[in-house]
């Protein structure tokens, strides 16, 4: 709508709160983010002045193992759960888009996980997984298997993490994808059947064309909520053993709340924005030209 | 009534307000309510049990926040960096100390061990066993904590077994690998070394280095651990690993113990403020079959590690008097004998020489035997971050993934970076370690 000259200061005045809200509580911090990315420093020694350095931080950040040993743990994690969730999650919606008995209640269950507080999740999970006392050992010990230390080996640890996540956020995947499967039309379903194409063919050609769009949303939401995990490894783990589920979260939680280093924390969570802004342009791309 | 006795009456009350006030009783903290941030342990169960009894005696009152070990320093950094307040008493690892007290976050005691008003003379300072009072609150002439529970790591050993392989516990490393060798069969490991990343693992390389003669830092803050006797040192640990059990890399303090709790292990390194849990019959397979000694060492010599936690007050306290009392109160020479024949641990000397203490804590002799030769960890600006760096390197060097001296090259090179951009001029020695 184009608004009339006379009209103009209005509308500037009647979106100036919103303007005003979102520069507090938006730009500023990510003005001050980008402020502190160039400069060093130490918020827990006030007596060493802050001081600009320039892109040393970005130059460091390429040289860190730390870094690169949480970026590769965030996009295995991420790659792995992100898959996982979406062909279960396909499996499943698939399943309960036909009519089978206790339908309802069946979704009902499945959507417990994804309400529950990722917190109370991770504590649920350290006491399944604890070596010691949890369930999983102890039916590990009735079929005469070894007590494992799910989360103290660093060779376990993160698929543990993984399976969690999974349990979590599958129920995500089902939702969206039978949703999408449900707003399906008949017509192309039925003209197939008369063709003669077989369950598989039906899949392949039609379902799973009908249904990117809802696939690229879920997709999209799963990879930017697996991307930024952090409560569920921080009561699980806190990002050990070692560094073996240490992701960009993690490390960037690190490096600004324990050794308070604010100016490569800054760093570090501007090089963790420009990815996941990367990888979003990508899905939205692909969105846009299917 | 004569003059003269008025004049007695008259002296006698102003004798008594003068001998108060020097005695401190006069400090009146009634309503104040303290909050203090203590790690979550027995200690901290022993301390809330004594605060019915301050609150009557000084009626404020006081609650406790309590943090593992793993959120407690970010938890209590966070309240000092915005001012909050939040806390009054704060219990750390005295590892903590140079970064607390160099960032002003933590009262300077002097300022009321030195006020007659607020001192009472019966916490009686001359007994605290001076080096462990100097390593937990000593920074730069000021005293910044007082020992709130003392900690030695010592060799802790089954006797049964040793004396049944006929062998002395051991004094060298050398002789802990040849005990280890011959121990380790079936089911029972000849040792075990708590070697998690991050404060076991540095916590058990320290009387290596030290026994070889080495060290962490130079006065300039120069990594010099990656010199002979650092790389002789972590030799030495990975050829201990044959002996202990499988994943030792992922065991904390936690797993070693259980470990000996459950009677799998010969030899373990351990704090001793975890020993009374070898004593319980309800807990552990080995009562009554433990021995204990100071860690080896080298022929050159067998140097302890000491840790442990101290309390302190909190620069933005409000209420510091109050905190004072507090403290003098936890600690005072009653307090902490009663604590210790519970269980607990105290680095008073007379704590520590009580025979009523040795009775219940048998290896109280080897801790004041340990007392004569121990170092105390780095007291540096960031130790969270070297320590952590280190320890992951260790870790590789230990799993063979570098070897020792290129590995520990690497990690001086890191440490020598991390040093600089705290304030540390390592440079003044030399330049920055290659690998």
């Amino acid at each position: 709508m184009i608004c009339r000259k006379e009209e103009k200061p209005l509308a500037y005045l009647l979106i100036l709160p919103a303007t005003i809200i979102l520069g507090v509580l938006t730009l500023y911090p990510f003005g001050f983010m980008i402020y502190l990315s160039v400069h060093r420093w130490k918020a827990s020694l006030s007596y060493i002045p802050k001081s600009f350095v320039g892109l040393s931080h970005f130059v460091r950040l390429f040289q860190d193992e730390f870094f690169w040993s949480a970026m590769s743990v965030t996009f295995r994690f991420l790659v792995f759960v992100v898959l996982i969730e979406f062909f279960l999650g396909l499996f499943l919606a698939l399943i309960l888009s036909r009519e089978i008995k206790g339908r309802n209640l069946i979704r009902s269950l499945f959507l417990l996980p994804m309400m529950l507080a990722p917190v109370v999740v991770g504590l649920i999970w350290r006491f399944i997984l604890n070596d010691e006392v949890g369930i999983l050992n102890y039916f590990f010990s009735l079929i005469h298997l070894p007590p494992q230390s799910w989360l103290g080996d660093v060779n376990t640890a993160l698929g543990a993490i993984m399976l969690v996540d999974v349990w979590q956020w599958t129920p995500f995947m089902i939702l969206v994808l039978l949703a999408g499967l449900q707003s399906l039309p008949d017509e192309p379903f039925e003209a197939a059947k008369i063709d003669g194409a077989s369950a598989w063919q039906t899949f392949k050609f039609i379902t799973i064309p009908l249904l990117k769009p809802a696939i690229l949303i879920a997709l999209l939401f799963r990879t930017i909520d697996a991307y930024r995990i952090f409560d569920i490894i921080y009561v699980m783990t806190y990002g050990g053993p070692k560094t073996s589920t240490e992701t960009l979260s993690l490390y960037v939680y690190r490096n600004g709340f324990r050794h308070y280093d604010m100016g490569y924390t800054a760093a570090l969570s501007l090089v963790m924005l420009v990815i996941i802004i990367a990888i979003s342009q990508g899905y939205i791309k692909f969105m846009v030209k299917e | 009534m004569s003059k003269v006795k008025v004049g007695i009456v008259i002296s006698t009350i102003f004798s008594l307000i003068i001998m108060s006030s020097l005695c401190g009783a006069e400090v009146s903290i009634k309503g104040v309510k303290l909050v203090g941030s203590f790690h979550t342990s027995p200690t901290t169960e022993a301390i809330k049990k004594m605060i019915p009894a301050f609150e009557a005696k000084y009626g404020a009152k006081v609650s406790i926040v309590e943090e593992t070990y793993a959120t407690m320093h970010e938890r209590q950094m966070s309240e000092f960096i915005a001012h909050t307040g939040a806390y009054d008493v704060i219990e750390y690892p005295y590892q903590w100390l140079a970064e607390y007290a160099s960032g002003g976050h933590v009262a300077n005691l002097y300022d009321f061990i030195n006020d007659p008003e607020v001192y009472d003379p019966a916490f009686d300072m001359d007994d605290w066993i001076k080096p462990v009072l100097l390593t937990y609150g000593d920074w730069e002439g000021g005293l910044y904590a007082i020992p709130n529970k003392f900690d030695i790591y010592i060799g802790v050993f089954r006797k049964d077994l040793y004396e049944n392989a006929g062998i002395n516990p051991p004094a060298t490393w050398r002789e802990l690998r040849v005990a280890s060798e011959k121990l380790t069969s079936g089911d029972i490991y000849g040792l075990a070394i708590p070697l998690k990343v991050d404060d076991p693992m540095m916590c058990s390389f320290h009387p290596f280095l030290w026994s070889y003669g080495g060290d962490y830092f130079d006065d300039n803050k120069y990594p010099i651990f990656n010199t002979e006797s650092g790389v002789a040192a972590i030799k030495t640990l990975k050829s201990l690993l044959p002996y202990m059990p499988e994943g030792i890399l992922n065991w904390g303090y936690d797993e070693v113990q259980t470990a000996m709790q459950q009677g799998k292990i010969a030899y373990m390194l351990q704090w001793h403020a975890f020993l009374p849990g070898l004593q319980d019959p309800e807990t552990s397979k080995v009562v009554g079959k433990i021995g204990y000694d100071l860690s080896p060492g080298t022929p050159l010599c067998r140097i302890q590690s000491l840790g442990g936690w101290a309390v302190g007050i909190a620069a933005d306290s409000r209420h510091k008097v109050a905190a004072w009392k507090f403290i003098e109160f936890i600690q005072s020479k009653e307090n902490a004998l009663k604590f210790a024949l519970g269980g607990g641990s105290s680095a008073r000397r007379s704590v520590l020489t009580n025979p009523k203490v040795t009775e219940v804590q048998p290896w109280t002799p080897v801790l004041l035997k340990a007392l004569e030769n121990s170092h105390g960890r780095p007291r540096i600006l960031n130790w969270m971050e070297v320590q952590h760096t280190i320890a992951t390197g260790f870790n590789d060097i230990l799993l063979g993934k570098i070897d020792p001296e290129k590995g520990l090259n690497k990690i001086a090179a890191k440490v020598y970076e991390e040093m600089q951009r705290v304030g540390y001029h390592p440079e003044e020695t030399g330049p920055k370690p290659k690998y």
